[in-house]
């Protein structure tokens, strides 16, 4: 605790408002807000603050509990954030009064709150909201983007923008540190690197704390940082790459965005006709695009991630060079719909997908291939109405498959009919095998078992390594033993569904 | 350096104490025993803790901090019987602990004190009422209140001390009067306190023979108890729960 902290922006950190750098208007909003909570609990439980990094968000909130005399605890994205330690540590920290009793009052600060990852945070969005919606205690929430985050999680709190430092502020601050660890500067030095900072007092603070390493004077010369990297919005590179002058441009513009070559050719994908109004340099450009899915495709099979490379010089440079007109104007690009289809589409490749693997395990050859070369002919097939009703008893096909294959719906009565008369040949089948194989001893049994796991293979779409010669012997048997079960399940389907249909009746 | 021999079932006593409030904690050596003073992700809850050498059948050790993953302690000293002996040594050159039971040795990585978070200050805490009863009752009362409600209340009324729960749709109250307590001393006092803390801290209380708590009006209640044969004692201060309407 009395080890002095190293970094300067940690050791500079205000404790109090007053000497926040900038933010005027927010401030007083703020000390407004926390005097509410003093006497009860305000209709705004929970802020946000959201901005630019470097601009005093965090610094804000704990020189407000410093200010306040409040208790603070603090979760941030190095924290482990699943639901269940939110709602113990966050939950538990909001409802609780402090040492002092229930009049007591805790600051809840969760920071990079727009920073809840995927798995590693699962659930962490709605935690955050319930504890929100149910605290006693002020929350503020920080974030950089305040429209990444979740958008239920926007309306149960409060906004508050935080705006970049203009840099005569960051000069004075500067100033102030320069003259705390007494470090002379020349004229225009702290203006250079205040300009640089891009309005972000934290990067300012550690630009001048990396020139000063070892020196007690600073001259102009001694300025050695480049400008520094600006995170570009997704949004912004497409501009770039739509209307850059040069392919080069348009190339580095992509390393400013954080997003890998294969979501960002779902975005170019996407935006492609947006961009380009003329329809030679659309052609071009998906030209382009397919060029870079190539490189993609090779990534995925050889693992080989160095030809990233060349996928996103295509993507960007490649779709931007082909361009023979300019398009200019304000263009409204859109996030690409792909991923949100895929999930649309779900259920219905489910039904693709085992239908092939079905289809492939009775011409012995691979789900893919059914599925690209084989349905086709097999719709054509359920089209007959000689062979419908024998082409789905032989492929035990559920109602989803048959509707599938005859491009209607599953609740129908065309394929409800063919179900049942497909059923009914299954059953008949069954009979006559069992009055055939009426006698046979447990040896048959156990090779039935033996039998129906590969039954169970083909339909993963590997049918091609099925013996023949079981086939041949037993193949009436092990159609019995799998199609008792099936025909339960089935019929419990079917039941299911028609009461669902006469629901759709009404 | 520390060197210590201790009772095994003593040694889970104090950590399951300690682990009931926090996951890692800064364990402070003196000449005269050991102690804690932990304080919960949510500063919620707060664990002051002392052994004395007298609970250690031998106990030497210089003015020092360990930083122990109690879940890891914990989990070893499962292995040991209850009333094994278990030898505690810190090897200072590797910075690791080693633990020995009947020929068993564990070496387990200690924590970089700094690591763990500073320890509270403990306020000080002008508590009107007092109560003390067995810990089996106080176990009791925390199951009962359990089965309706995340939250219970405790108080005094006359010369009654209660402890209520309502949940949604169900009431549990438990009324105890001074010959059923072995000590009351009344004063105004009523708090809620949140189930989830009070169950980790009576799975320890609950053990002790005595148990003093100490209430306020809406202020943190402390609940006392003492450890491996009256050598120690624990103390914990639970922060009142804001009664929401």
């Amino acid at each position: 605790m009395t080890e002095k902290p190293t970094e300067w922006a940690e050791k500079y950190r205000p404790k109090n408002l007053t000497e926040i750098a900038g933010h005027r208007t927010i401030i007083n909003d703020l000390v407004s807000w926390a005097n509410k909570w003093e006497t009860g609990v305000p209709k705004d439980k929970a802020l946000i603050f959201y901005g630019k990094p470097g601009v005093g968000k965090t610094s804000a909130a704990y020189a407000l509990a410093y200010q306040m005399e409040w208790d603070v605890i603090e979760l941030n994205a190095s924290d482990q954030r699943t639901a269940g330690i939110i709602q113990k540590v966050a939950g538990s920290a909001s409802r609780m009064g402090t040492f002092d009793g229930t009049s007591g009052r805790r600051l809840i600060i969760l920071d990079e709150a727009d920073n809840l990852h995927g798995n590693y945070d699962r659930g962490g969005a709605r935690a955050i909201i319930s504890v929100v919606k149910g605290t006693s205690q002020p929350v503020i929430l920080i974030a950089n983007e305040y429209y990444q985050m979740d958008p239920a999680l926007r309306l149960a709190c409060k906004p508050v923008q935080f705006r970049t430092i203009n840099s005569t502020t960051i000069v004075s601050a500067l100033k102030a540190i320069c003259k705390n660890e007494g470090i002379m500067v020349g004229v225009g030095v702290i203006e250079t690197i205040a300009d640089s900072a891009n309005g972000d007092l934290r990067s300012a603070i550690n630009d001048l704390q990396a020139m000063s390493i070892g020196k007690h004077e600073l001259e102009v010369d001694d300025i050695i940082t480049a400008p520094r990297d600006v995170k570009e919005t997704v949004f912004k590179l497409m501009d770039h790459v739509f209307k850059a002058a040069d392919m080069r441009s348009a190339q580095q513009a992509a390393w400013q965005v954080d997003e890998s070559p294969d979501n960002l050719i779902n975005w170019i994908d996407e935006n492609l006709p947006i961009g380009y109004k003329d329809a030679h340099d659309m052609a071009a450009g998906y030209f382009q695009l397919a060029r870079a899915d190539l490189f993609l495709g090779r990534v995925r099979r050889r693992q080989n991630y160095g030809l990233w490379r060349y996928a996103s010089l295509l993507m960007t440079g490649g779709v931007s060079a082909v361009r023979t007109h300019s398009h200019s104007g304000y263009n409204k690009y859109q996030a690409p719909q792909f991923w949100r289809k895929l999930g649309q589409t779900r259920a219905k490749r489910n039904i693709r997908d085992s239908l092939a693997g079905k289809i492939g395990g009775i011409c012995h050859v691979s789900g893919a291939y059914a599925r690209t070369d084989l349905i086709w002919f097999f719709k054509h097939l359920m089209k007959s109405k000689v062979h419908s009703v024998g082409l789905a008893a032989e492929l035990k096909l559920n109602p989803d498959e048959i509707a599938f294959l005859m491009d209607t719906k599953p609740t129908t009565k065309k394929v409800g009919k063919i179900y049942d008369e497909a059923q009914q040949l299954i059953k008949d089948e069954i009979e006559h095998d069992i009055e055939v194989f009426g006698g046979f001893g447990k040896e048959k049994t156990e090779k039935m078992q033996v039998n129906s796991l590969l039954e169970f293979n083909g339909t993963k779409g590997t049918g091609g390594t099925e013996g023949t010669d079981e086939k041949d012997g037993t193949e009436g048997i092990d159609e019995t033993d799998v199609s008792h079960t099936d025909v339960d399940n089935a019929d419990s389907v079917a039941t299911e569904k028609k009461n669902q249909s006469s629901l759709f009746d009404f | 350096m520390f060197k210590a021999i201790i009772e095994s079932e003593k040694l889970k006593e104090t950590i399951e104490a300690v682990s009931s409030i926090v996951d890692e904690a800064k364990i402070n050596l003196t000449p005269d025993g050991i102690s804690v003073k932990a304080v919960d992700p949510a500063n919620v809850a707060m664990i002051t803790l002392n052994l004395k050498s007298a609970a250690f059948e031998e106990f030497t050790a210089t003015e020092g901090e360990l930083g122990v993953d109690l879940n890891r302690l914990n989990d070893i000293l499962g292995m040991a019987e209850k009333a094994e002996i278990v030898e505690i040594e810190l090897d200072e050159e590797s910075h690791k602990l080693v633990i020995g039971m009947s020929g068993l040795t564990y070496k387990i990585s200690l924590l970089d004190p700094a690591s763990i978070r500073k320890e509270p200050k403990v306020p000080q805490l002008e508590l009107p009422a007092r109560i003390v009863l067995t810990g089996t009752d106080l176990k009791r009362a925390v199951k009962a209140a359990e089965k309706v409600s995340d939250h219970m209340g405790m108080g005094i009324d006359g010369e009654i001390f209660y402890l209520e729960a309502e949940g949604d749709s169900d009431r549990m109250r438990l009324d105890m009067t001074k010959d059923q307590l072995i000590s009351l001393e009344p004063g105004d006092a009523r708090s809620l306190f949140s189930l989830d803390y009070l169950s980790d801290m009576v799975k320890s209380a609950g053990k002790a023979n005595e148990v003093t708590i100490e209430l306020g009006k809406d202020f943190p209640t402390m609940i006392k108890f003492q450890i491996a044969g009256g050598n120690g004692e624990v103390n914990y201060l639970l922060a009142p729960r804001i009664e929401s309407d």
